[in-house]
Protein backbone atom coordinates (compact mmCIF):
# COMPACT_ATOMS: atom_id res chain seq x y z
CA UNK A 1 0.00 0.00 0.00
CA UNK A 2 1.53 3.43 -0.96
CA UNK A 3 1.90 6.58 1.21
CA UNK A 4 -1.17 7.82 -1.54
CA UNK A 5 -3.52 5.17 -0.68
CA UNK A 6 -3.03 5.06 2.60
CA UNK A 7 -3.72 8.62 2.80
CA UNK A 8 -6.80 8.77 1.14
CA UNK A 9 -7.82 5.85 3.11
CA UNK A 10 -7.51 7.78 6.31
CA UNK A 11 -9.41 10.27 4.86
CA UNK A 12 -12.12 8.26 3.83
CA UNK A 13 -12.63 6.64 7.10
CA UNK A 14 -11.99 10.16 9.16
CA UNK A 15 -14.79 11.91 6.90
CA UNK A 16 -17.23 8.48 7.02
CA UNK A 17 -16.78 8.41 11.05
CA UNK A 18 -17.57 12.70 10.77
CA UNK A 19 -20.42 12.38 8.87
CA UNK A 20 -22.10 9.08 10.57
CA UNK A 21 -23.94 11.11 13.48
CA UNK A 22 -25.51 13.31 10.74
CA UNK A 23 -26.35 10.76 8.42
CA UNK A 24 -28.15 8.45 11.06
CA UNK A 25 -30.23 11.75 12.36
CA UNK A 26 -31.42 11.88 8.95
CA UNK A 27 -32.54 8.71 9.04
CA UNK A 28 -34.51 9.43 12.28
CA UNK A 29 -32.11 8.20 14.74
CA UNK A 30 -31.19 11.28 16.92
CA UNK A 31 -30.03 9.45 19.64
CA UNK A 32 -31.50 12.17 21.70
CA UNK A 33 -29.15 14.48 24.07
CA UNK A 34 -26.48 12.33 23.69
CA UNK A 35 -26.95 12.48 19.82
CA UNK A 36 -27.07 15.91 19.79
CA UNK A 37 -23.84 16.06 21.81
CA UNK A 38 -21.73 13.90 19.69
CA UNK A 39 -23.12 15.67 16.65
CA UNK A 40 -22.22 18.97 18.37
CA UNK A 41 -18.77 18.41 19.01
CA UNK A 42 -17.92 15.88 16.09
CA UNK A 43 -19.19 18.34 13.67
CA UNK A 44 -17.41 21.66 15.07
CA UNK A 45 -14.21 19.41 15.54
CA UNK A 46 -14.06 17.23 12.53
CA UNK A 47 -15.20 21.01 9.63
CA UNK A 48 -12.01 22.74 12.13
CA UNK A 49 -9.40 19.87 11.57
CA UNK A 50 -10.39 19.29 7.96
CA UNK A 51 -10.11 23.14 6.93
CA UNK A 52 -7.42 23.46 9.26
CA UNK A 53 -4.88 21.22 7.70
CA UNK A 54 -5.97 22.61 4.64
CA UNK A 55 -4.78 25.91 5.49
CA UNK A 56 -1.83 24.42 7.18
CA UNK A 57 -0.94 22.25 3.92
CA UNK A 58 -1.59 25.70 1.39
CA UNK A 59 0.67 27.56 3.74
CA UNK A 60 3.55 24.81 3.48
CA UNK A 61 2.90 23.74 -0.57
CA UNK A 62 3.31 28.23 -0.98
CA UNK A 63 6.42 27.95 0.99
CA UNK A 64 7.76 25.23 -0.83
CA UNK A 65 7.21 26.37 -4.30
CA UNK A 66 10.13 28.83 -5.58
CA UNK A 67 9.83 32.45 -4.97
CA UNK A 68 9.94 32.74 -8.95
CA UNK A 69 7.00 30.21 -9.41
CA UNK A 70 3.89 31.41 -10.24
CA UNK A 71 2.51 28.45 -8.62
CA UNK A 72 4.29 30.56 -4.83
CA UNK A 73 1.85 33.46 -5.37
CA UNK A 74 -1.70 31.06 -6.35
CA UNK A 75 -0.78 28.82 -2.90
CA UNK A 76 -0.36 32.00 -0.84
CA UNK A 77 -3.85 33.14 -1.87
CA UNK A 78 -5.56 29.79 -1.21
CA UNK A 79 -3.81 29.75 2.19
CA UNK A 80 -5.39 33.23 2.96
CA UNK A 81 -8.72 32.02 1.86
CA UNK A 82 -8.50 28.88 3.76
CA UNK A 83 -7.30 30.62 6.66
CA UNK A 84 -9.93 33.05 6.69
CA UNK A 85 -12.32 29.72 6.57
CA UNK A 86 -10.23 28.71 9.29
CA UNK A 87 -11.09 31.50 11.62
CA UNK A 88 -14.70 31.57 10.67
CA UNK A 89 -15.06 27.95 11.76
CA UNK A 90 -13.35 28.44 14.80
CA UNK A 91 -15.57 31.37 15.40
CA UNK A 92 -18.36 28.93 15.08
CA UNK A 93 -16.92 26.26 17.34
CA UNK A 94 -16.20 28.60 19.70
CA UNK A 95 -20.09 29.77 20.15
CA UNK A 96 -21.69 25.90 19.39
CA UNK A 97 -19.24 23.80 21.77
CA UNK A 98 -17.30 26.37 23.95
CA UNK A 99 -20.10 28.70 25.17
CA UNK A 100 -23.10 26.00 24.25
CA UNK A 101 -24.68 28.77 22.27
CA UNK A 102 -26.51 29.06 19.12
CA UNK A 103 -24.43 30.56 16.84
CA UNK A 104 -25.58 34.24 16.06
CA UNK A 105 -26.23 34.94 12.35
CA UNK A 106 -24.93 36.89 10.95
CA UNK A 107 -21.79 36.59 13.21
CA UNK A 108 -17.89 37.80 13.30
CA UNK A 109 -17.57 34.53 11.77
CA UNK A 110 -19.38 35.22 8.76
CA UNK A 111 -17.01 38.18 8.31
CA UNK A 112 -14.46 35.96 8.05
CA UNK A 113 -15.95 33.21 5.43
CA UNK A 114 -17.02 36.42 3.50
CA UNK A 115 -13.12 37.88 3.51
CA UNK A 116 -12.24 35.03 2.31
CA UNK A 117 -13.42 34.78 -1.60
CA UNK A 118 -11.50 37.62 -3.20
CA UNK A 119 -8.95 35.37 -1.71
CA UNK A 120 -9.51 31.43 -3.27
CA UNK A 121 -10.89 33.50 -6.46
CA UNK A 122 -7.36 34.83 -6.82
CA UNK A 123 -5.74 31.61 -6.04
CA UNK A 124 -7.91 29.67 -8.96
CA UNK A 125 -7.57 32.36 -11.91
CA UNK A 126 -3.69 32.50 -10.82
CA UNK A 127 -3.69 28.66 -11.12
CA UNK A 128 -5.24 29.03 -14.47
CA UNK A 129 -2.60 31.43 -15.77
CA UNK A 130 -0.01 29.06 -14.36
CA UNK A 131 -1.28 26.43 -15.56
CA UNK A 132 -1.09 27.76 -19.25
CA UNK A 133 2.47 28.53 -18.96
CA UNK A 134 3.49 25.26 -18.82
CA UNK A 135 3.65 24.49 -22.54
CA UNK A 136 1.64 21.50 -21.99
CA UNK A 137 -1.31 20.70 -23.75
CA UNK A 138 -4.33 22.17 -21.89
CA UNK A 139 -6.60 23.12 -24.11
CA UNK A 140 -6.86 26.83 -26.07
CA UNK A 141 -7.71 29.74 -24.67
CA UNK A 142 -11.24 29.85 -26.74
CA UNK A 143 -12.10 26.39 -24.88
CA UNK A 144 -11.49 27.93 -21.44
CA UNK A 145 -13.55 31.24 -22.40
CA UNK A 146 -16.37 28.66 -23.57
CA UNK A 147 -16.01 26.86 -20.64
CA UNK A 148 -15.88 30.02 -18.29
CA UNK A 149 -19.12 31.21 -20.12
CA UNK A 150 -21.42 28.08 -19.92
CA UNK A 151 -20.88 28.19 -16.30
CA UNK A 152 -21.65 31.52 -15.72
CA UNK A 153 -24.65 30.72 -17.70
CA UNK A 154 -25.35 27.67 -15.52
CA UNK A 155 -24.74 29.69 -12.35
CA UNK A 156 -27.06 32.54 -13.75
CA UNK A 157 -29.99 29.92 -14.09
CA UNK A 158 -28.72 28.18 -10.76
CA UNK A 159 -28.71 31.58 -8.80
CA UNK A 160 -32.54 32.64 -10.05
CA UNK A 161 -34.37 29.97 -8.38
CA UNK A 162 -32.31 29.21 -5.22
CA UNK A 163 -32.31 33.16 -4.80
CA UNK A 164 -35.64 34.08 -5.98
CA UNK A 165 -37.55 32.62 -2.00
CA UNK A 166 -34.10 34.03 -0.71
CA UNK A 167 -35.02 37.74 -1.73
CA UNK A 168 -38.74 37.24 -0.92
CA UNK A 169 -38.99 36.30 2.45
CA UNK A 170 -38.40 39.65 4.72
CA UNK A 171 -35.23 39.22 6.96
CA UNK A 172 -33.13 41.88 8.71
CA UNK A 173 -30.59 43.27 5.65
CA UNK A 174 -27.32 42.45 7.13
CA UNK A 175 -28.97 38.42 7.35
CA UNK A 176 -30.72 38.92 3.63
CA UNK A 177 -27.02 40.57 2.23
CA UNK A 178 -25.68 37.62 3.35
CA UNK A 179 -28.42 34.82 2.31
CA UNK A 180 -27.56 36.43 -1.33
CA UNK A 181 -23.80 36.89 -0.94
CA UNK A 182 -23.04 33.15 -0.17
CA UNK A 183 -24.31 31.52 -3.22
CA UNK A 184 -23.82 34.23 -5.44
CA UNK A 185 -20.07 34.05 -4.52
CA UNK A 186 -19.77 30.39 -4.57
CA UNK A 187 -21.49 30.54 -8.12
CA UNK A 188 -18.62 33.23 -8.87
CA UNK A 189 -16.52 30.26 -7.51
CA UNK A 190 -17.84 27.89 -9.92
CA UNK A 191 -16.54 29.84 -12.62
CA UNK A 192 -12.75 29.15 -12.31
CA UNK A 193 -13.31 26.07 -10.81
CA UNK A 194 -15.00 24.58 -14.31
CA UNK A 195 -12.40 25.96 -16.33
CA UNK A 196 -9.63 24.36 -14.03
CA UNK A 197 -11.94 21.09 -14.17
CA UNK A 198 -11.52 20.89 -17.19
CA UNK A 199 -7.41 21.42 -17.62
CA UNK A 200 -7.39 19.01 -14.50
CA UNK A 201 -8.99 16.08 -16.04
CA UNK A 202 -6.63 16.00 -19.04
CA UNK A 203 -4.34 14.77 -16.01
CA UNK A 204 -6.60 11.62 -14.76
CA UNK A 205 -4.49 9.19 -13.26
CA UNK A 206 -1.55 11.48 -12.10
CA UNK A 207 -0.93 12.91 -8.70
CA UNK A 208 -1.65 16.07 -10.32
CA UNK A 209 -5.43 15.26 -10.68
CA UNK A 210 -5.09 14.36 -6.94
CA UNK A 211 -4.54 17.24 -5.74
CA UNK A 212 -7.01 19.49 -8.34
CA UNK A 213 -10.03 16.93 -7.91
CA UNK A 214 -9.98 17.10 -4.10
CA UNK A 215 -9.24 20.86 -4.14
CA UNK A 216 -12.64 21.27 -7.06
CA UNK A 217 -14.87 18.52 -4.87
CA UNK A 218 -14.17 21.05 -1.73
CA UNK A 219 -15.14 24.02 -3.76
CA UNK A 220 -18.07 22.47 -5.66
CA UNK A 221 -19.44 20.77 -2.59
CA UNK A 222 -19.23 24.65 -0.52
CA UNK A 223 -21.32 25.88 -3.22
CA UNK A 224 -23.92 23.17 -2.62
CA UNK A 225 -23.70 23.72 1.43
CA UNK A 226 -24.05 27.72 0.83
CA UNK A 227 -27.02 27.26 -1.50
CA UNK A 228 -28.61 24.54 1.05
CA UNK A 229 -28.11 26.86 4.25
CA UNK A 230 -29.50 30.10 2.09
CA UNK A 231 -32.46 27.92 1.00
CA UNK A 232 -33.18 26.03 4.75
CA UNK A 233 -32.88 29.37 6.42
CA UNK A 234 -35.31 31.03 4.57
CA UNK A 235 -38.07 28.40 4.34
CA UNK A 236 -37.25 27.25 8.21
CA UNK A 237 -36.66 23.68 7.22
CA UNK A 238 -34.09 22.92 10.45
CA UNK A 239 -35.01 19.32 9.85
CA UNK A 240 -32.62 19.14 6.96
CA UNK A 241 -29.98 20.86 8.32
CA UNK A 242 -28.06 17.46 8.86
CA UNK A 243 -27.38 17.58 5.55
CA UNK A 244 -25.85 21.27 5.27
CA UNK A 245 -23.49 19.88 8.14
CA UNK A 246 -22.57 16.94 5.91
CA UNK A 247 -21.47 18.63 2.77
CA UNK A 248 -19.63 21.16 4.95
CA UNK A 249 -17.85 18.42 6.01
CA UNK A 250 -17.23 16.70 3.12
CA UNK A 251 -16.28 19.84 1.42
CA UNK A 252 -13.50 20.61 3.90
CA UNK A 253 -12.47 17.23 3.71
CA UNK A 254 -11.82 17.40 0.16
CA UNK A 255 -9.95 20.84 0.26
CA UNK A 256 -7.38 19.12 2.76
CA UNK A 257 -6.95 15.86 0.99
CA UNK A 258 -6.26 18.19 -2.48
CA UNK A 259 -3.63 20.85 -0.18
CA UNK A 260 -2.23 17.79 1.66
CA UNK A 261 -1.65 16.33 -1.79
CA UNK A 262 0.60 19.14 -3.28
CA UNK A 263 2.09 19.32 -0.21
CA UNK A 264 3.39 15.80 -0.78
CA UNK A 265 3.48 16.61 -4.52
CA UNK A 266 6.40 18.92 -3.67
CA UNK A 267 8.49 17.32 -1.34
CA UNK A 268 11.64 15.73 -3.14
CA UNK B 1 21.97 8.11 -30.10
CA UNK B 2 18.69 6.40 -28.27
CA UNK B 3 15.97 4.29 -30.30
CA UNK B 4 13.16 7.43 -30.43
CA UNK B 5 10.30 4.76 -29.11
CA UNK B 6 12.23 3.90 -26.29
CA UNK B 7 13.35 7.10 -25.07
CA UNK B 8 9.82 8.62 -25.56
CA UNK B 9 8.21 5.54 -23.91
CA UNK B 10 10.60 5.63 -20.76
CA UNK B 11 10.03 9.88 -20.69
CA UNK B 12 5.59 8.65 -21.10
CA UNK B 13 6.27 6.10 -17.86
CA UNK B 14 8.43 8.56 -15.38
CA UNK B 15 6.20 11.32 -16.16
CA UNK B 16 3.00 9.09 -15.82
CA UNK B 17 2.54 8.78 -11.69
CA UNK B 18 2.56 12.83 -11.75
CA UNK B 19 0.87 13.61 -15.22
CA UNK B 20 -1.53 10.85 -15.46
CA UNK B 21 -0.72 8.75 -18.88
CA UNK B 22 -2.96 10.61 -20.96
CA UNK B 23 -1.37 13.87 -20.51
CA UNK B 24 2.10 12.47 -20.21
CA UNK B 25 1.38 11.24 -24.04
CA UNK B 26 0.08 14.30 -25.58
CA UNK B 27 2.48 16.92 -23.87
CA UNK B 28 5.69 14.25 -25.09
CA UNK B 29 4.36 14.73 -28.55
CA UNK B 30 3.60 17.88 -28.42
CA UNK B 31 6.59 19.18 -27.16
CA UNK B 32 8.39 16.93 -29.71
CA UNK B 33 6.38 18.72 -32.44
CA UNK B 34 7.59 22.13 -31.15
CA UNK B 35 11.08 20.92 -31.08
CA UNK B 36 10.61 19.21 -34.51
CA UNK B 37 11.38 15.66 -33.15
CA UNK B 38 10.46 13.07 -35.34
CA UNK B 39 8.59 10.91 -32.94
CA UNK B 40 8.52 7.87 -35.30
CA UNK B 41 12.01 8.07 -36.42
CA UNK B 42 14.64 6.12 -35.53
CA UNK B 43 17.19 7.66 -33.28
CA UNK B 44 16.73 10.86 -30.93
CA UNK B 45 20.00 12.34 -30.89
CA UNK B 46 21.55 13.50 -27.49
CA UNK B 47 20.68 17.67 -27.91
CA UNK B 48 17.15 16.58 -28.82
CA UNK B 49 16.53 14.75 -25.83
CA UNK B 50 18.40 16.98 -23.83
CA UNK B 51 15.94 20.10 -25.28
CA UNK B 52 12.75 17.32 -24.38
CA UNK B 53 13.91 17.14 -20.88
CA UNK B 54 14.20 20.66 -20.43
CA UNK B 55 10.93 21.81 -21.78
CA UNK B 56 9.17 19.03 -19.35
CA UNK B 57 11.62 20.65 -16.45
CA UNK B 58 10.35 23.85 -17.43
CA UNK B 59 6.33 22.65 -17.15
CA UNK B 60 6.58 20.27 -14.66
CA UNK B 61 7.82 23.06 -12.27
CA UNK B 62 4.77 24.75 -12.06
CA UNK B 63 3.34 21.55 -10.81
CA UNK B 64 5.88 19.65 -8.36
CA UNK B 65 8.39 22.57 -7.53
CA UNK B 66 11.84 23.33 -9.47
CA UNK B 67 13.74 20.82 -7.34
CA UNK B 68 11.49 17.64 -7.67
CA UNK B 69 11.17 18.78 -11.81
CA UNK B 70 15.02 18.43 -11.22
CA UNK B 71 14.61 14.91 -9.20
CA UNK B 72 12.32 14.00 -11.80
CA UNK B 73 14.45 14.23 -14.95
CA UNK B 74 17.21 13.09 -13.44
CA UNK B 75 14.81 9.99 -12.95
CA UNK B 76 14.52 10.10 -16.37
CA UNK B 77 18.09 9.95 -17.62
CA UNK B 78 19.04 7.74 -15.21
CA UNK B 79 16.52 4.99 -16.75
CA UNK B 80 18.01 5.24 -20.12
CA UNK B 81 21.25 5.36 -19.24
CA UNK B 82 19.72 1.84 -17.44
CA UNK B 83 18.60 1.04 -20.76
CA UNK B 84 20.36 -1.98 -22.70
CA UNK B 85 22.47 -0.69 -25.46
CA UNK B 86 22.65 2.26 -24.34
Amino acid sequence: MTRQTRTDAAFVLAAAAAVAPFALQLTGLSGGAVGEGIRLYVGNLSKLLFIGLAALSAIRSAARFESDNPMRGTWRMMAAGLLSFTAGQATLAVYQALLRLPSPFPSLADAFFVASYPFLLAALVGAIRAYRETGYPIGTARERVATAGAMAALAALIAYPTLKPVVSVPAPPLEMFLNVAYPVLDLAVLVPVAVLLRIAVRFRGGQVWKVWAGLLTGFLLMCAGDILFAYFTTMEREGLDPLIHITYILSYAALARGALGQYHLLKA
Amino acid sequence: MVKTKDALDTIVRMLSPYLGETMARAATLAHCQKLGIVVDGTEIKTEQLDALLRKFAQGLNIFVGREKAAAVVGEIQAAMAARPGS
